[in-house]
């Protein structure tokens, strides 16, 4: 998978730079306006996707982090942590367009409704991934808390998309996981889910582009610690 | 439309600045640390100019 995703990563990123084209012609001109939203709705076209990347991130780190566990193999640890970084960037994109969509129909930029707050809370277990992964000097150490911490912390990802059937929220409930399928037009849904595509191939290229440069981070660290013990 | 087309616009700008910076800031944070391993490689493998072990071959 790494080896694929490192040989790959320049077709990804053309790929996704050409579907998210389409998908952005089609969202804002091809597409309708929802009946009851009006032009307001096609900020769904990128905030639905983020969401759904920001969540996706979070159970490649959470799988990633058992994987490293069970087998001790460094590139576990790696897809784990680049997939932390791209996760946080989808997550800080899913609640500024989340916001920005909620001004004009509900009135206000934020609430503290129980889907917007899983999510600001999901945004800042990422954060502090990072940061632990920042402030653990001692490297077995590092990967360890993390792997821990990466396991414990997914814990919200399930909170977050049952959220919205648990407690009564402003936030809808989802339209489209539904036992009596899709509450979405097809004239809406198809460019929703070409973006929700155009994102997974854009998660792909970060990924791919991410774990390289903390793969030559590390090569780079540890040959400075060779030549100090040379010197 | 005209009205809540600041929102819109505001939205698809702010991905696009974000997605394409991150992007834009990991691929120049590769190039610099691809430089820096390069200052510190010894010299056969400079004259090979390639990496002697392939990425995900050295973590294995």
């Amino acid at each position: 998978m790494t080896e694929w995703l490192h040989k790959m990563e320049p077709w990804l990123g053309t790929l996704a730079l050409i579907l998210l084209g389409i998908g952005t012609a089609w969202g804002l001109w091809w597409a309708p306006a929802d009946l009851y939203q009006g032009e307001v709705q096609r900020i769904m076209y990128v905030h639905v996707p983020s969401a759904w990347m920001a969540m996706l991130g979070f159970a490649v780190l959470f799988v990633c982090s058992i994987l490293y566990l069970w087998r001790r193999h460094a590139a576990f640890d790696t897809a784990a942590h680049a997939s932390a970084g791209v996760g946080a960037v989808f997550t800080f994109l899913a609640l500024v367009s989340g916001a920005i969509w909620g001004k004009p129909t509900w009135g206000t930029y934020w609430t503290w409704d129980a889907r917007l707050t899983t999510t600001a809370l999901l945004f800042i277990l990422y954060i502090g991934y990072l940061m632990l992964r920042a402030f653990v000097d001692d490297e077995g150490k590092r990967t360890r808390f993390a792997a821990v911490y990466g396991i414990v912390a997914f814990l919200d990802v399930p909170i977050i998309h049952f959220s919205v059937h648990w407690w009564r929220t402003l936030h809808q409930p989802s339209s489209l996981l539904r036992p009596e399928g899709p509450a979405i037009a097809p004239e809406i849904l198809l460019p929703l889910l070409w973006m929700g595509l155009a994102f997974c191939v854009l998660y792909l290229y970060l990924m791919a582009v991410r774990m390289q440069l903390l793969r030559r981070e590390r090569q780079l660290l540890i040959r400075r610690e060779v030549l100090l013990h040379e010197q | 439309m005209s009205s809540n087309l600041e929102y819109i616009l505001a939205v698809y700008i702010i991905a696009a600045v974000l997605l394409a910076g991150f992007a834009a800031w990991m691929k120049w944070r590769l190039a610099q640390v691809r430089r820096a391993l390069e200052r510190l490689r010894p010299a056969e493998d400079v004259e090979s100019r390639g990496d002697p072990v392939p990425l995900w071959e050295e973590e294995r």
